[in-house]
């Protein structure tokens, strides 16, 4: 039994132009300590699916299929009671945009003690010693000082580590995070990047990496799902994913992947746009924009199956390379025209591949 | 501490505001036909003679900025002069209304913010629903309802038809429990409209602070939604409410003369109608000073309470 | 006391001003209805006066003008309506109807004349017990607005000179003479259209008092309760207690005789002070102060002052009181209510005294009962009665909260000893006028019993305490006229037969019953009919008869 198990997942919105269906049949899992990443352009889904998991999902918003289930535990029924405890107990959160994410008119101190006291961890004095102590951990210089001040008293470097010392605050077994580097300088990335390795490790923690960065991807995931339109596309270990990107989309991802030491020749980013949430492509949702589309792919939708066999897997949580394209069940006549060309000097910097 | 500084730095920027008012108070009392003189002879042709010495018993034989000059130089030394209608103290007969006034409007406004933020509270985590509907309707009435009018429906019904309240004041002492019971309709009747806005403001700021994202934080933490609502959302919705709170000073200075009207109460408001009517100029001027004073004061609050609520604004830099 | 009131123009703005604020009730001015189309032409005497006048004046109808009413006066509103509706029924004029705040209401009166307004205006004016109230600040030259009431400046040399005699005319008889001339002159040039005479009511509780008796003037509302130069008191009903509770309409604003101006402060005061002569119930001089008077000559009175008169601060009244009392008066904002007749009081002794007139004055008995006032209120003295007022009257001054309430409390060392009318002592221990400002709010308040008697009621809601069971209600015509003011300056208005054919289309008859829900009765002459001695009813019927059909 895997640590988190997320099967056929699908989120629905209710909006004035229609019904989005945000995720569609999403599945997989999480193993204890590992690190999935989850990967995507703007608007494929994976937020949601992240917030899913904590069923943070608002009006207009509701699940309407699938199941989420928790060292065994089915998350969807919990009570409201239930529910509380498991959420920043169990599973912890950190939002993209960290300074919107904490309350503008209390201390940071107070919004990471407010965690522990929540939860009985800690209280009074206690949860605020503990409080300082994590806001070290991720960090923080004079964390002691630091607690009574206000998240717009922070950089943006400072206030992401604050938000991880929020989320890791109660030892979550999960810890899911939702664009940890966005906005931030390289040098703070690899910083933050440095010190999730560092925490996940120390705290044992198994991590779901939300974000549309492939060179993070690279660098801390053991697991990788990519979402296209809602669907899981492909799904694999890191290194299949890079050596072996199994659809077009991946590949097209990491050709857009800016390359450090290669500021002449900008790579293409995928042409066209992700596809209308309210009235998606027929067939494969990615056949506008995949350069090797073929009738087939815009009248039948590929199923996720196993990129050797061209069989659909029947446990959705299988660690197989997985992938939707009809070019696994050989239903696509010029097949996929990419290589991969493996550059072993630039790995180190993020993630370097070719197409 | 740098606080007291910036109070004392708003209370320097707000004497212009106060000279201000009392400037154009003083020239409007003077542009309306008719001064105190012609009050008290009864706009009869009175013996010329009579009429230009009480003109300059009281000074209104100088030009008119003049007068606002000796009236300033009087007011500095908190000295308010003596009323040439009533012949009494004007600060003493100031002094005798400010405690009614305040016992209203105070009792208003506490009214207005106990109703309205636990309403605009209930509308707006019920976005939507029934309550919020009832909360829609419930304000839209309050705002419409006019309050002489709100004032007497609540006396015809409460104190005439009922009998559980006094129709005029009880002849007891301001802080007693009689006056308090006397105080509930004037109360309402005040506060109502003030109550309605409120309510509305604030089911919208905590509409807005709901879709915040350090709400869905603070929900991703574990917190109850108690705790989500009372101490994280309501912090911040307020911010937007203490702004109005302080702007309500004015609003229900203007709503108390019609109240006290109504209600017979006497109070500030009944006051300055009064002593418009009777172009009692002095009177006039206190009590617009005394107004613009808390209505500045409010305001000041106003911009304090906004320091404590709001750590990101701080006047000390 | 009451002659304060029955004196004439010193009390006329006083009241006037009482009259002009009316503060208007619940209510939007009423509907016009009535629907009687007959299409052009002169089909009454009215319309056949109005068009001659436009003839003789080359004007061609519909003449335009707008009648104005203020915003407080809702009935005023409604009458002035009434008589838009009626005058553009006859499409001989385009009405049209404004309402404006009393500030700026009463600069249009005012200066109406000046400007040359194109206006019809609407107003009310109050007057004493002597018919010169009514007819000198409305009629005299010498009253043109803003001097005066002579709001269009009219000006007749014979009005002028018949208002001039019958003030300095002191015999009753050539007094009534005069006046009779001077209405018939008057109703001959019609400068403005008189056309009801106004009432006071006051309601009462049952079960408090036994009876009321409602005085016609304005500020002496409470007199009734002990008046011993009347014959009048109030008695108190089965298990009503000795406090009597009434209502003031507006705060006191200076108790003080030579700085009063206002009706309030000189009806919380009269029970206070007493003059030498009071004004009973039918305009009759009774004496208060004085056990008798006589005139000596055109221009000297003589009085005999009572004995064992005490004043609430324990002076004894003497003719040193009566002289310091009048003189006061000089130089104060009300000096008008003394030096438009008095020259001098000459001390016979303690108890007699001669006051000398500047000359003949007819209205010196209703005027000369000023309040007699405590030596000690001199100068700097103590009481200051602007603060407390001191007088020999059978009530004495108790306390205020301004604002709130304004008490009396019986005086013990009142000189009456009792007759066959009115009782040694008054039963009404304390009176306690409340101050309420909102008539809206007076109505509820006696509803709900915190008021004994309300004097100010709003009109509409008399009749219902009429059929009301545990109210009484007590009516007197008062000594007030409603009138229409016509700018006689302008042509076609400066012609008599359309002011008179305007007159005939007045409907008099419908805002007295539909107005002011029968309160008050029709009028058409100055000198209104509360004065029966000037007011003979088949003389008034008569030059009516004649000058307006």
């Amino acid at each position: 039994m895997a640590l988190l198990e997320v099967e056929n997942l699908s989120v629905q919105f209710y909006t004035e132009d229609g019904v989005v269906r945000a995720v569609d049949g999403l599945s997989y899992e999480i193993e204890r300590g590992e690190t999935v990443g989850v990967v995507g352009e703007s608007g494929a889904g994976k937020s949601v699916a992240a917030l899913s998991l904590l069923r943070l999902i608002d009006d207009p918003g509701e699940i309407v299929d699938g199941s989420i289930r928790f060292r065994g535990r089915d998350v969807l029924s919990f009570s409201s009671d239930e529910l509380r405890r498991f959420r920043g107990n169990d599973v912890a959160i950190a939002f993209q945009d960290p300074e919107a994410a904490l309350n503008p008119v209390y201390t940071v101190g107070e919004q990471v003690a407010e965690t522990i006291r929540a939860h009985g961890v800690a209280s009074g004095d206690a949860a605020r010693e503990r409080a300082i102590s994590l806001l070290e951990r991720v960090g923080i210089p004079d964390a002691a000082t630091r607690y009574s001040h206000y998240p717009h008293e922070f950089s943006g470097g400072m206030v992401q580590r604050a938000v991880l010392a929020m989320a890791l605050s109660c030892e979550p077994d999960l810890l899911v995070l939702d664009e940890p580097t966005t906005g931030l300088d390289v040098t703070i990335q690899a910083q933050v990047l440095e010190l999730l390795e560092e925490l996940s490790s120390s705290f044992d923690t198994a991590i779901q990496l939300v974000t549309h960065d492939l060179g993070v991807v690279a660098r801390r995931c053991d697991r990788v799902v990519v979402m296209y339109a809602g669907r899981a596309i492909e799904r694999a270990t890191v290194e299949d994913l890079f050596y072996d990107p199994s659809h077009p989309y991946t590949a097209g991802l990491m050709a857009s992947i800016p390359r450090i030491g290669d500021g002449a020749d900008r790579l293409p980013t995928i042409p066209g746009r992700m596809a209308d949430p309210v009235d998606p492509p027929t067939g494969c949702p990615f056949h506008p924009r995949c350069p090797y589309a073929e009738p087939v792919c815009e009248t039948h939708r590929p199923g996720l199956v196993d990129v050797e066999t061209g069989e659909p897997v029947a446990d959705a949580t299988a660690p197989d390379h997985l992938a939707a394209c009809h070019e696994h069940t050989g239903d696509l006549d010029g097949g996929l025209e990419y290589e991969v060309l493996i550059d072993d000097e630039t790995t180190a910097s993020g993630g370097g591949t070719d197409p | 501490m740098s606080l007291a500084k910036y109070a004392l730095r708003r209370a320097l920027v707000s004497v212009p505001v106060l000279l201000g008012a009392t400037a154009i108070t003083f020239s409007f009392v003077y542009l309306a036909p008719g001064d105190p003189i012609d009050t008290l002879v009864g706009f009869d042709a009175v013996d010329p003679a009579v009429e230009e010495a009480l003109r300059a018993e009281h000074n209104l034989d100088r030009p008119l900025w003049e007068q606002y000059l000796l009236w300033l130089r009087d007011v500095l030394v908190l000295e308010f002069g003596t009323s040439p209608i009533t012949g009494r103290d004007v600060a003493a007969t100031i002094a005798g209304r400010l405690p009614a006034t305040i016992a209203l409007g105070v009792a208003a406004w506490a009214l207005s913010l106990l109703i309205g933020v636990p309403a605009g509270i209930v509308a707006a985590v019920n976005y939507g629903e029934l309550e919020d509907e009832l909360s829609r309707v419930a304000a839209l009435a309050g705002i419409a309802t006019p309050n002489f009018w709100l004032g007497l429906v609540l006396l015809f019904v409460f104190g005439v038809h009922l009998g559980w309240v006094r129709v005029t004041p009880p002849d007891a002492p301001l802080a007693s429990l009689e006056m308090l019971w006397f105080l509930v309709l004037p109360t309402i009747t005040l506060g109502t409209a003030s109550a309605a806005l409120v309510m509305r403001l604030m089911r919208s700021s905590m509409r807005r602070e709901l879709n915040e994202p350090y709400v869905r934080t603070a929900r991703a933490k574990g917190l109850s939604e108690r705790t989500v609502i009372y101490k994280h959302v309501l912090r911040n919705s307020l911010i937007a409410v203490v702004t109005v709170a302080g702007l309500q000073v004015a609003f229900l200075v203007d709503g108390a003369v019609v109240v006290e009207q109504v209600f017979s109460w006497p109070g500030m408001g009944r006051l300055l109608v009064e002593a418009v009517g009777r172009r009692d100029v002095p009177v006039v001027q206190g009590v617009v000073l005394l107004i613009a004073v808390s209505v500045v004061l409010a305001n000041l609050l106003v911009d304090l309470a906004y320091a404590v609520l709001d750590p990101r604004i701080r006047y000390d830099r | 006391m009451d002659c304060r009131e029955g004196k004439d123009e010193a009390v006329d703005r006083r009241s006037v001003l009482g009259g002009f604020a009316t503060v208007g009730s619940l209510g939007l001015a009423g509907c016009i209805s009535a629907e009687d189309d007959d299409p052009v032409e002169a089909e009454t005497e009215a319309e056949r006066l109005i068009l001659r006048g436009f003839e003789d004046e080359g004007v061609d109808a519909p003449v335009e003008t707008t009648i104005y009413a203020n915003a407080e006066n809702d009935e005023r509103s409604r009458w002035a309506q009434l008589v838009q509706h009626e005058l553009n029924e006859t499409e001989l004029f385009d009405v049209g109807f404004q309402q404006l705040e009393w500030g700026s209401y009463e600069q249009l009166c005012l200066n109406m004349a000046e400007n040359e307004e194109n206006c019809l205006i609407t107003l009310d004016i109050s007057g004493g017990w002597d018919p010169h109230s009514y007819v000198n600040l409305l009629f005299h030259s010498a009253h043109w607005a803003p001097n005066g009431f002579n709001f269009n400046h009219f000006a007749d040399d014979r009005v002028d000179e018949l208002i001039d005699a019958g003030r300095s005319e002191s015999d009753r008889t050539e007094r009534v003479e005069i006046y009779e001339q001077l209405q018939e002159r008057l109703l001959q040039q019609l400068p403005i259209s008189i056309l009801r005479y106004g009432e006071e009511a006051t309601v009462y509780r049952r079960d408090s008092v036994e009876r009321w008796r409602q005085y016609p003037l304005p500020g002496i509302e409470y007199d009734t309760v002990y008046a011993p130069y009347a014959g009048e008191y109030v008695e108190l009903a089965d298990g009503g207690d000795a406090e009597l509770v009434g209502d003031a309409v507006a705060t006191v604003s200076n108790p003080d005789p030579i700085r009063m101006h206002d009706t309030t402060s000189n009806m919380v005061t009269s029970l206070i002070y007493e003059g030498l002569l009071a004004v009973d119930f039918e305009g009759r001089p009774q004496p208060q102060l004085a056990t008798d008077w006589e005139q000596l000559d055109e221009t000297t009175y003589r009085f005999e002052l009572r004995e064992g008169v005490t004043f609430h601060n324990g002076e004894s009244l003497t003719a040193d009181h009566v002289r310091f009392s009048l003189e006061r008066y000089e130089g104060s904002p009300r000096a008008n209510d003394v030096y438009d007749w008095y020259e001098g009081v000459d001390v016979v002794d303690d108890h007699e005294l001669e006051i000398r007139l500047v000359e003949e004055y007819g209205p010196f008995e209703t005027s000369v009962g000023l309040p007699i006032v405590p030596l000690a209120a001199g100068d700097d003295g103590e009481p200051d009665l602007s603060e407390r007022p001191v007088g020999t009257g059978p009530y004495a001054f108790a306390g205020r909260d301004e604002g709130e309430y304004w008490r009396l409390n019986r005086f013990e060392d009142h000189w009456f000893d009792g007759d066959d009318d009115v009782p040694e002592t008054p039963p009404i221990e304390t009176i306690t006028l409340r101050i309420v400002s909102e008539s809206a709010s007076r109505q509820a308040a006696l509803e709900a019993g915190e008021l004994d008697v309300a004097t100010g009621l709003p009109a509409e809601s008399i009749p219902d305490f009429d059929e009301a069971e545990g109210y009484g209600v007590e009516r007197s015509v008062a000594g007030a006229i409603d009138f229409l003011v016509y700018p006689r300056y302008l042509e076609p208005f400066g012609n008599v037969d359309v002011r008179r054919g305007i007159d005939r289309l007045i409907p008099r008859e419908r805002i007295v019953n539909e107005v002011y829900a029968g309160a008050g009765s029709v009028g058409y002459t100055p000198i209104p009919s509360l004065l029966a001695e000037y007011a003979d009813p088949d003389f008034e019927a008569a030059i009516v008869d004649e000058y307006l059909g």
